[in-house]
């Protein structure tokens, strides 16, 4: 483990620590991490190279593979073969049953809410098998960088649901990273743009994988990204090119009917190579081998190549038609077009896509690495090492949060699109009298009805003092944090009776769950949990600490009286002292607590007092500029 | 939670300056998003998101005509109980009964020509209730005898838009 160091009472040396952060984009073929290094963000290779992880992990019963590795088993043994997890991540039974079709491995719904995969390992939750891929990654990113990670920031498909950020926050957890944010992949990509410097744009983002397609348009107002609609098609990507180009070197070579599964997979790869190959060349050679032993030499040409992608370019430019209508706005109001996805490498979409929005898209990032990169520069950012950066990344809420009522509707309580953090408050009532109870269920989505939307969470307010009916004032308060996760509290007003809810969804993890996960993860079997545990504290102390000292140095004497001033010191000695004894994980947290207590107010003077330089400064310069 | 004008030192009247709203919101943020105190312990974390909240939300209220109208009157010590009062002016009353009954006729017709129409109506009738609004509260201390009444008509007009714009979507989706 590192060595730590103690920054000295005034002492300068907070600035000059460099915090590690990466950026991951957790995707559902393959999965990146990236980090700013020099200034620059770039993708980190794994020892032989490769940047891109699949998203794949194979488990046998007593060795976990992940990766390339993994991927491997994906024919001799597809069964533990674990690959698109993205695809069943913070869904409930019932959602998976209608993929369970598509995908080849065997899921058991069983006794908990939370689907579990059968695997030679045991069973395990799509949670796990993703805190698997995230553990590959963070242990790339420390044998790079030399030490641990401090903070990193993942990256979620823009329509992600609270229980799906929710779950990959809790994979995170389980791979013992602490996450600074989540952002959304279409944001991403328009940061490692810079697009996110600009005022005012609209900015469509085109993301073709292997086998998603994804159509985003995000409005940039004021510093915050807007999600105005997202749409695509979860079964349309690169593949289904390659499999057209391999249809008609079938059909040329005159093998149609062609069944024998080993000669059939070598033309699809035959055709993934003329394909790749066309990116720069304007025509190709493959060759095809018949079942007689004979040989087949075909030409292939970008126009081949064009007029094969065409039908599955026309249903993505569906999609972006449909999204465009979703958000009243025609083509022309696009401002920029970035390309995600190693799909959009084809020149074929590239036309396509310009021709549509009548603009060239951006693409001189790796479109298969542009995700990564913008999240890393946000890490970067979150992780303070950018101390002079004005840039801040504000996130709305993607989907509208709500309450059932009367009837079976919806009562919104947030609208979809409202900047977070955000806080809500809504007064309700009992209909009957003498009712001492409330059960409040919470949903996200769009529609009027309940059972069309998303169901959260579901608990009950009691101990409400017997009154006549609409005579008790019941305030529920909804509060979703920077990374759109939502909190509900209902508290009656009169009594101050209180009940409250963490949302974890339906069909999310509990608590005891994640411990038990936890402890059994091959991740963590690894590392002691009192050790785990006692460096979590002995970290937080040290943010806690560094950050007290540099607000002691620049504004304890404004804010404190002398008094004030020893009771917090003595609490930081106290702490300090405990921390670097470093034995007792318990003590440190106490010890911690204590200084926060302590502190709360100077911290609070000190928040109020920036808000107001803030508007104070900002009134000096706007005299200046004359208005 | 604070008042919003306060909270961005803003004069209190009815129009504002929206260019002004927004670079104070910027650089507010910039100050409080809990994103500033991620290595700082979860205290200043928790302080800092319920702050950030109160300004998202101070915005929003600002930045939205009629809830920037409500906020006035409230200050004006105006009870406005956005869910029970309606409008009891009877000639306004009849005039919302018409303009839903053209509304849901091009929605059952399937009609996208004259559901535009209606809308270009609809916005010309939004921006006369705003102004009205606007004088209402020219004075924002001593808000008109018609205040309120004029506040739920904007009511009725924005939220008839945005009514038609999730129809419009609906009939585009087929």
């Amino acid at each position: 483990m590192a060595l730590l160091q103690i920054t000295e009472p005034g002492a300068d040396s907070a600035p000059h620590r460099r915090h590690l952060a990466a950026g991951i984009d957790l995707g559902t073929t393959h999965s990146l991490v990236a980090t700013v290094r020099s200034g620059v963000a770039e993708t980190l290779p794994d020892e032989q190279g490769r940047h891109i992880l699949p998203s794949v992990v194979h488990y046998a019963p007593d060795a976990v593979s992940v990766g390339h590795a993994a991927a491997e088993h994906a024919a001799d043994d597809p069964h533990n073969t674990i690959a698109s997890v993205k695809r069943l991540i913070g869904r409930g039974a019932a959602d998976v049953a209608t993929l369970s079709g598509e995908l080849p491995f065997r899921l058991k719904t069983g006794d908990s809410s939370v689907p579990r995969i059968e695997t030679a390992a045991g069973d395990k939750t799509a949670v796990e098998v993703s805190a698997d891929i995230l553990h590959t990654l963070r242990e790339r990113a420390e044998a790079t960088l030399g030490d641990e990670l401090e903070g990193v920031v993942i990256t979620v498909p823009a329509y992600f649901d609270d229980p799906q950020r929710q779950a990959t926050r809790d994979a995170a957890q389980l791979a013992g990273l602490n996450v600074l944010r989540l952002i959304s992949e279409p944001t991403a990509a328009a940061v490692a743009y810079g697009l996110d410097q600009g005022e005012e744009s609209t900015i469509a983002v085109y993301d073709l994988g292997g086998g998603t397609f994804d159509i985003s348009i995000l409005q940039l107002r004021r510093g915050v990204f807007e999600v105005l609609a997202t749409g695509g098609d979860s079964a349309l990507g690169g593949d289904d090119v390659d499999r057209a180009i391999a249809d008609w070197l079938l059909n040329q070579a005159g093998m149609a009917g062609e069944s024998d599964p080993q000669r059939l997979r070598r033309v699809l790869l035959a055709a993934r190579e003329a394909k790749e190959a066309l990116t720069d060349a304007d025509s190709t050679r493959v060759e095809v081998v018949r079942a007689d032993g004979s040989i087949h030499t075909a030409e292939v040409d970008r126009a081949t190549l064009m007029e094969l992608a065409r039908p599955l370019l026309d249903r993505t430019m569906a999609s972006c038609r449909q999204v465009l209508e979703d958000a009243d706005l025609a083509p022309d109001a696009i401002d920029e077009v970035v390309l995600v996805g190693g799909s959009t490498r084809m020149p074929a979409v590239r036309e396509a896509v310009e021709k549509f929005f009548g603009r060239a898209p951006h693409a001189g990032i790796d479109p298969d690495r542009v995700v990564a990169i913008g999240a890393a520069q946000q890490a970067d950012i979150l992780a303070g090492n950018k101390p002079d950066t004005e840039l801040l990344l504000l996130d709305v809420i993607p989907l509208s949060l709500g309450l059932e009522t009367m009837g079976g509707l919806v009562e919104f309580i947030i609208p979809r699109n409202t900047t977070i953090p955000a806080t809500r408050a809504q007064d309700f009532t009992t209909f009957k009298d003498g009712q001492t109870a409330m059960s409040l269920h919470v949903v996200q989505g769009e529609r009027d009805v309940v059972d069309a939307n998303r169901s959260l969470a579901r608990f009950t307010l009691s101990g409400i003092p017997p009154m006549v009916a609409g005579a008790a004032r019941i305030r529920v308060t909804f509060q979703v944090d920077a990374d759109g996760l939502l909190n509900v509290t209902a508290r009656e007003q009169t009594q101050g009776v209180e009940a409250h809810i963490e949302v974890k969804p339906s069909y999310g993890l509990t608590d005891s769950e994640i411990e038990q996960m936890l402890r059994d993860s091959a991740s963590s079997a690894r590392e002691d949990m009192e050790a785990r545990r006692l460096r979590e504290e002995q970290v937080e102390a040290d943010r806690v600490l560094e950050a007290l000292d540099a607000a002691l140095e620049t504004d304890g004497d404004r804010y404190l009286e002398a008094e004030e001033r020893q009771t917090i010191e003595q609490a930081r000695d106290a702490l300090r002292a405990e921390r670097e004894q470093g034995a007792d994980p318990d003590a440190i947290e106490a010890a911690r607590k204590r200084v926060e207590q302590a502190s709360e107010a100077f911290v609070a003077r000190r928040m109020n007092d920036s808000i107001r330089r803030a508007l104070a400064g900002h009134n000096v310069s706007e005299y200046d500029a004359g208005n | 939670m604070t008042d919003p004008f306060e909270q961005f030192d803003l004069p209190v009247a009815f129009e504002i300056d929206r260019q002004q709203l927004a670079e104070r919101f910027k650089r507010l943020q910039a100050e409080l998003h809990p994103d500033r105190f991620v290595l700082q312990g979860d205290q200043a974390r928790r302080m800092a998101a319920a702050m950030a909240a109160d300004v998202n939300e101070a915005y929003a209220i600002l930045d939205d005509d009629y809830r920037r109208a409500v906020a006035l009157l409230e200050r004006a010590g105006i009870k406005f109980d956005a869910e029970r009062d309606t409008s009891q002016n009877i000639e306004f009353i009849e005039a919302q009964i018409e303009w839903r009954e053209r509304l849901e006729e091009a929605e059952a017709a399937g009609d996208r020509e004259e559901l535009d129409a209606v809308g270009m109506e609809l916005e010309k009738a939004r921006d006369e209730a705003r102004s009205k609004v606007a004088e209402a509260l020219a004075d924002p201390a001593s808000p008109g005898a018609q205040a309120k009444d004029r506040v739920f008509e904007l009511r009725f007009f924005d939220r008839l838009l945005a009514e038609l714009k999730r129809t419009r979507q609906n009939l585009a989706r087929g």
